[in-house]
């Protein structure tokens, strides 16, 4: 993190306001009269996916804009906020199912929501071995500019999910399947926000990695031709 | 006491989340590494030409 204060500020500011929600979760929020204290694993769970719908905008919106100008800087973008989202949506589906178990007695039922979270999770790890196997890095960008547009379909088909087919899962706007309290709707929103904070930490981290990745191409390419 | 469902639950988000920041870590170190020793064997090519004049 050499030179650089604002990674270091966002680093720093991401692990108070994580430290900060989990004391929260713990110490604030009320215990859920049904679930009793699983219930809390919401909170994080709901941050996590939110991280993870958001990444994968900001991946859909990258890609556009390198298809549109062709500058690398867009899919750096595009590529970094996609590893970044495909590891908070995994987080979300193994704790949805540690959540699951408990309260519905399963870890897993093949319900509209999950089953599109799985898929989700699937395509997007699809997205990084996709890039891995296309020779060329403008064909690689260009090839992974039309699939994180593609992608992205299944961010407003997961959240839909549970408002256009009959399901189990929660909803949390509504309050439907578990009951709120403004001192839950508090701990949530810090949570959120905690998450958006350590979002925009790691995105500024790894989008430095590959421009690190990118000196080192052009330095290869140098002693190759030297 | 809490669930063991909750503590399993939050030790996947703090360690997943810290497996994702160290890996980009790592990565950028192994790959500065390797720029170091690469510019190190540019400017030991180059370095003839200047001890010459």
């Amino acid at each position: 993190m050499r030179n650089d204060r604002l990674g270091v500020a966002l680093a720093a500011l991401s692990a108070l306001a994580m430290g900060t929600a989990l004391g929260m979760v713990f110490l604030y929020a009320p215990r859920e009269v049904t679930m009793g204290d699983v219930q809390r694993i919401f909170y994080f769970h709901v941050a996590s996916a939110w991280v993870g719908f958001f990444a994968f905008s900001v991946t859909c919106l990258g890609s556009v804009a390198y298809l549109a100008r062709g500058e690398r800087r867009w899919d750096i973008l595009a590529l970094s906020s996609a590893e970044i989202g495909t590891a908070f949506i995994a987080m979300t589906v193994v704790t949805g199912a540690l959540w699951a178990k408990p309260v519905w007695g399963t870890y897993w039922t093949w319900e509209p929501r999950l089953t599109i979270s799985a898929v989700q999770l699937l395509i997007y790890v699809a997205y990084g071995m996709l890039r891995a196997s296309v020779e060329g890095p403008e064909r690689r960008a260009r090839f992974a500019a039309v699939y994180g547009i593609a992608a992205f379909v299944t961010v407003p088909l997961s959240w839909f999910a549970i408002r256009w087919w009959r399901t189990i899962h929660p909803n949390v706007l509504t309050g439907e399947g578990m009951a709120i309290t403004p001192r839950m709707v508090h701990t949530l929103l810090v949570s959120l926000g905690a998450f958006t904070l350590l979002y925009a930490a790691l995105l500024r981290q790894r989008v430095r990695l590959e421009r690190t990745a990118d000196r080192r191409a052009r330095l290869r390419l140098r002693a190759r031709r030297g | 006491m809490m669930p063991i469902y909750l503590i399993v639950a939050y030790a996947v988000f703090v360690g997943g989340t810290l497996a994702l920041a160290c890996s980009i870590r790592m990565r950028r170190r192994q790959i500065e590494r390797e720029i170091e020793r690469l510019e190190a064997r540019l400017s030991g090519a180059e370095a003839p030409t200047t001890n010459e004049s």
